[in-house]
């Protein structure tokens, strides 16, 4: 929550309802993968995606969540993580079901939603923005025309949800990850995270109105 | 990217062939969007490096596979269309390729736009600055608008500040919440802002200093014309063309904007009062086309049509004024030989088509016409010359002709629509060929097959055959084959098809296949009822055109009135026919956005000796031009196909590919050849030896004159025509000199022209035919109507080359041919004929209709039977009309006054009023009126011009508050200027009401 407070200007005043919209409890999950990735698995990686900064927006971009990417010293080690978060209080998880088709959109003909459209995107403002032309090319360098030509991105399935829907969430990840490989993906390019916290409704009401 | 070069043309040539359904094995439509986003990024990368070749294959790769996908046929889902559009667009920006960025982004609907951000409208207008103007009422974000203002107004004002202002603005947009690919199109549409502020008109013209007015250049931008393809930027700014003394060559595919360097090279040269340009053009509608363009550019330059055949009736005054002449090449050449001092005043004249050298007489006209005018110039005369043409690719002799090393030679490749070209075996095999794309692989040869698809002709049984018989009898058949090809290519819903024959009763029979399997179009297009009101009211015979033109197949050739003509183009160009069937003129001529053209007949008459030869391959890519018209369309798909019909040498089964192919996709590149190694017909050694005539005053000096002339000429550069070149001119040159019949010229060394050499000259007749009409003259009774002097000339004329009616000529020699006017209707047929009646009412009523045992003439002028037999004779007739009466019957009366002016043996004819004599015939009307508004291209029968012209003046006369005080000259022009504002789109019968009232 403190590190929300650095980046969200203006929570929503309380009472915040309960249960939360689902687009706001998406959103804040992406904030949460985020966090985790910054304090974690992506210590030092760059991170872009449309929502995580801006949880309580009405926006909800159909994107893939999160975008990590990591400069190596050299264009070899480069590497890119794709992060879909899906958030649920749902004991079914049903939404868990969306993975395979979320990560299938990056090789498709909805250019909003490619892969190439993603690193591009990237490149263009490292191009424009940040005058920073030479990783720009670096990160066009990671695309790929189908998923069994990729090398060096890996797609992060995530699903957030209760500890007591933890199994159902390993199943629903499991079937994830064997649909991901039936389109191509290398298994060794899938790296799944489930996230359990507790009474995560009325945690979500609550950071989303900036308390804890 | 991770693909090397060939790779990617493997992908694009993929999306091509499965938008096309050719091939089987193809890679996922999703494989094919990557490799194009990846292309762009590539390409975007590339940004900056001083060789732009990678960049711009990139971009071709991706800006064609992306086109593929928004195809009709294209198995992308079509909500993801819009967006693919957008990408395509933007492909196509990057490279300076306006004309199909705007055209991909206007077949975007309404809905399309609708479901864009405005964001995503905005990107489209900053893309294709063209289409801003409409894009705009999407965006109301105001922080957008103002960045498109001022993105606008550089192409408007030139002033870079707006421009970079802009730019600013749009890196400032990357601080906003984007999508990804809201992302991705800001950065390339900030790419296209460098490549658009580097092809940006008035900014090129003011950083170039280029010799051109600002009202000039301020008429072009508000045309639509705001920035340059990169061909013209190149020839604009990297070479002399503007800026040298000499002459020049600009060989540049279609569509790729040769005219406006034409039009910028003759702007270049007018820079003071008092001096002249010409751009010639060969056909009427396309001289038409490049008036109305001079006229809409700059108000303040004087432009004059000169068009239709050799006319030497006076020329506008040039004195205080720039001024630019359009004339077709008989006109030009009657303007240099009679009025020869303004000769000095010439700057620049422009051959448009200029390919049009090897064609017959027409192109040993132009020939001699450039080779005088090199004479002139190296005698001191400072006017430059420019060739144009979209089908020359070796031009090394045509540049030797033009001065060597001093010629500016503006040659590209790069077009904005790519052309392919299909291929329809007998096997039905339907193959797509490599042909000369810039995007082949390594391994891939232009005669290589790049994909293709079984079609099996639906009549197999169609064989070539020597017996002309035979040849007749399957032509149904064939028909039906290319009726199939073309239902085909309509399925696809792309566009529509040109397809082109070589003979009017083909382009009917075409149309009629077609339209049979096609079904009547439920709601009629305007333009379309247009053309079915003026057959019902005016041409009942044309019952075929109405059938086939309700099912949105037009056919289109020269025995059709030109009211329908012009009614069919204008649907055409509408987009509301879907198949127009033509001869070749309409395919050299006006430029319509045809998608596909399908080439039915590939063996055409030879002019000189009447042999069916395979189409010259510069003719071929001329027409395979006319297919996807830039800013209409991306692409333009040419289909051929092994039609057995024509001579069995070339169509038989062993021999048909090679003979095909060798035309479509020539081996080596094709030489521009000379008039004299095509075609040996008396017509062009006629026009040979006029020219020579002309020549003799222009070069006082000259012995012999026939080696300056053999030097200075084209032929003599060709291996295979230099000696032919040398004995035309002897053979000339004593033909001038004969005395038996009276010379021309006295053998005085250097010749000089005698009286009738000198008339024979000003009427650009040939020496023989001048010298029989001076013979004949005598003979004819000149106070007899005009109808009866008419006659007697073609009577006395009956097989001058001049005169290039061959059935005609055939009939007056050998009265017992088979032909619908024989030597004794002539008279009453011009009687009729100037009286203003209508061809089919002089046509049913000629002794050779009424003795016919051919049934059903009144079905068929009624319109209630299709009767091809009779279709076929009224050809014939309207053949006699447009070549003897419009054409020959006016030269030869003007060349009469010429001769009886200057021969003194005839000075006694002078007196006859020869000039408006050839007038009335030239326009089939007897009355000052009519000939106005014909001459004006009025869309009225020339029987209601008449009664115009007696309507109009009596209301004026009526009135004389407001006529008062104008002479009766000057209200007719009043009058007329008014009329032809209504003329372009309105009926006749409504602007005759509208006035009446």
């Amino acid at each position: 929550v403190n590190w929300l407070r650095g980046i969200v200007t203006a929570f929503r005043p309380p009472p915040v309802a309960n249960p939360l919209d689902s687009r706001t409890k998406g959103n804040l999950g992406e904030s949460i993968a985020a966090f985790i990735g910054i304090e974690r698995d992506h210590v030092g990686h760059r991170c872009d995606g449309p929502n995580f900064h801006n949880p309580l927006s009405n926006i909800s971009r159909s994107e893939i969540d999160l975008f990590w990417i990591r400069f190596d010293d050299g264009p070899n080690g480069d590497y890119v993580w794709l992060q879909e978060i899906k958030t649920s209080t749902d004991p079914n998880l049903a939404v868990a079901r969306d993975l395979r088709s979320d990560f299938e959109k990056l090789f498709g003909t909805d250019v909003q939603l490619t892969l190439a459209s993603r690193l591009q995107a990237y490149a263009t403002k490292l191009r424009f923005a940040e005058l920073r032309p030479d990783l720009a090319s670096r990160i066009l360098a990671l695309g790929a025309i189908e998923p069994s030509n990729v090398s060096r991105v890996t797609l992060e399935p995530t699903i957030l949800t209760e500890p007591g829907y933890s199994t159902t969430a390993e199943s629903r990840i499991v079937g994830a990850e064997t649909a991901l490989t039936t389109l191509g993906w290398s298994a060794s390019l899938i790296s799944s995270k489930i996230v359990v916290l507790d009474n995560l409704e009325d945690r979500l009401a609550r950071i989303a109105g900036g308390s804890y | 990217v991770n693909l090397d070069g060939d790779e990617l043309i493997r992908f694009e040539q993929a999306a091509v062939a499965s938008t096309r359904g050719l091939n089987a094995d193809l890679p996922q439509w999703s494989q094919l969007i990557a490799v194009a986003q990846m292309a762009i990024g590539a390409a975007q990368d590339e940004l900056g490096t001083p060789d732009q070749s990678r960049r711009t294959f990139y971009l071709d790769i991706a800006s064609r596979i992306l086109s593929s996908a928004v195809q009709q046929s294209s198995p992308v889902a079509k909500d993801d269309q819009p967006r693919l559009r957008l990408l395509a667009a933007a492909a196509f920006s990057l490279q300076g390729n306006h004309p199909s960025a705007f055209a991909i982004l206007s077949k975007l609907s309404e809905d399309d736009l609708g479901s864009f951000s405005q964001f995503e409208c905005f990107i489209c207008a900053i893309l294709s600055p063209r289409s801003g103007g409409q894009l705009r009422r999407f965006i109301e974000d105001p922080s957008l608008t103002d960045i498109l203002d001022s993105y606008l107004g550089y192409f408007y004002g030139g002033d870079s500040s707006t421009l970079e202002y802009s730019r600013a603005q749009l890196v400032a947009k990357f601080q906003e919440p984007l999508s990804s690919f809201e992302t991705v199109i800001l950065g390339v549409a900030i790419g296209a802002t460098f490549v658009a502020q580097n092809l940006g008109l008035i900014a090129t013209i003011r950083e170039y200093s280029l010799p051109i007015s600002s009202t000039f250049a301020d008429g072009l931008v508000a045309a639509g014309v705001l920035t340059l393809l990169p061909p013209q930027k190149e020839a604009l700014t990297q070479s002399e063309l503007l800026s040298s003394t000499g002459n020049a060559l600009v060989t540049m595919p279609t569509s790729s904007g040769k005219t406006l360097l034409a039009e910028f090279l003759i702007m270049s040269t007018l820079q003071e009062e008092g001096v002249w340009a010409c751009y010639v053009t060969p056909y009427v509608a396309l001289g038409s086309q490049v008036v109305e363009n001079l006229r809409e550019r700059d108000s303040s330059i004087q432009v004059y049509p000169a068009m239709g055949g050799y006319i030497s009736d006076g020329v506008p005054s040039i004195e205080g004024k720039r001024t630019i002449i359009v004339a077709t090449p008989e006109r030009f050449d009657s303007l240099i030989r009679n009025f020869s001092p303004l000769l000095t005043a010439l700057r620049c004249v422009i051959f448009d088509e200029a390919h049009n050298i090897q064609s017959g007489s027409r192109g040993a006209r132009l020939e001699g016409l450039i080779t005088r005018l090199r004479i002139r110039q190296k005698s001191g005369f400072q006017f430059r010359i420019g060739l144009i043409s979209a089908v020359l690719d070796d031009a090394s002799e045509i540049v030797d002709w033009l001065g060597g090393s001093t010629v500016v030679h503006i040659h590209s490749n790069w077009r904005p629509t790519t052309r392919r070209i299909f291929y329809w075996r007998s096997n039905g095999d339907l193959l797509w060929i490599a042909e000369n794309d810039s995007l082949r692989a390594s391994a891939q040869p232009a005669r290589s097959v790049l994909g293709g698809t079984r079609l099996p002709w639906p009549q197999a049984s169609v064989r070539a055959t020597e017996h002309f018989g035979a040849q007749r009898q399957q032509q149904p058949q064939i028909a039906e084959n290319t009726g199939y090809l073309i239902r085909y290519l309509l399925e696809r819903r792309e566009g529509s098809v040109l397809c082109i024959c070589a003979a009017k009763a083909t382009t009917r029979l075409l149309a009629l296949t077609i339209s049979n399997q096609l079904s009547v179009k439920t709601e009629l297009p305007m333009s379309i009822s247009r053309i079915l009101d003026l057959i019902d009211s005016r041409y009942p015979y044309l019952s075929d055109l109405a059938r086939s033109v309700s099912a949105g197949v037009a056919y289109h050739n020269a025995s059709l009135p030109s009211q329908i003509r012009q009614a069919i183009e204008r649907a055409a160009r509408a987009h509301e026919l879907d198949v127009v069937v033509a001869t070749t003129t309409l395919a050299e001529g006006v430029d319509l956005p045809f998608r596909y053209t399908v080439l039915h007949d590939w063996q055409m008459w030879g002019a000189g000796d009447g042999e069916q030869r395979p189409i010259n391959p510069l003719l071929f890519r001329n027409i395979a031009g006319r297919s996807g018209r830039a800013g209409a369309h991306t692409d333009g798909d040419v289909f051929v196909w092994e039609n057995p019909s024509g001579n069995y040498q070339y169509a038989r089964s062993t021999e048909i590919w090679r003979s095909l192919i060798g035309s479509v996709v020539p081996q080596s590149s094709v030489t521009l050849a000379s008039p004299l190694e095509s075609d040996g017909s008396t017509s062009v050694t006629a026009m040979y030896a006029s020219q020579f005539l002309a020549a003799i005053p222009e070069n006082p000096d000259a012995d012999p004159l026939e080696d300056l002339l053999s030097e200075n000429s084209y032929s003599f550069r060709r291996v295979m025509a230099r000696d032919r070149i040398m004995s035309e001119l002897r053979r000339a040159r004593s033909s001038i000199l004969d005395e038996r019949q009276g010379a021309l010229g006295l053998a005085a060394s250097p010749i000089r022209l005698t009286l009738l050499g000198s008339a024979a000259l000003a009427s650009g007749l040939s020496p023989e035919t001048a010298r029989r009409l001076a013979s004949s003259l005598p003979r004819i009774d000149l106070e007899s109507s005009l109808a009866a002097i008419c006659a007697s000339l073609i009577r006395a004329l009956p097989d001058v080359p001049e005169q290039g009616n061959s059935g005609l000529q055939k009939k007056l020699l050998k009265p017992r041919t088979q032909y619908p006017i024989g030597p004794d209707d002539l008279e009453e047929v011009l009687r009729q004929w100037l009286a203003g009646r209508e061809p089919l009412d002089i046509f049913i009523d000629l002794p050779y209709v009424n003795r016919s045992k051919r049934a059903g003439i009144t079905e068929w002028s009624q319109g209630s039977a299709i009767n091809e037999g009779w279709s076929a004779v009224f050809d014939k007739f309207t053949d006699f009309i447009n070549d003897t009466c419009s054409n020959f019957l006016p030269w030869i009366l003007r060349a009469s006054e010429s001769l009886s002016s200057q021969v003194p043996e005839l000075r006694q004819l002078e007196l006859f009023p020869w000039p408006y004599w050839a007038r009335y015939v030239e326009e089939g009307i007897e009355s000052e009126w009519g000939i106005e508004l014909a001459r004006r291209s009025a869309s009225l029968s020339r029987f209601d011009a008449i009664s115009f012209g007696e309507r109009i003046m009596s209301v004026l006369d009526e009135d004389p508050d407001v006529w008062f005080a104008a002479s009766r000259r000057s209200r007719q022009t009043r009058a007329l200027n008014a009329f032809s504002e209504f003329a372009g789109e309105s009926a006749g019968d409504e602007v005759l009401r509208i006035l009446a009232s």
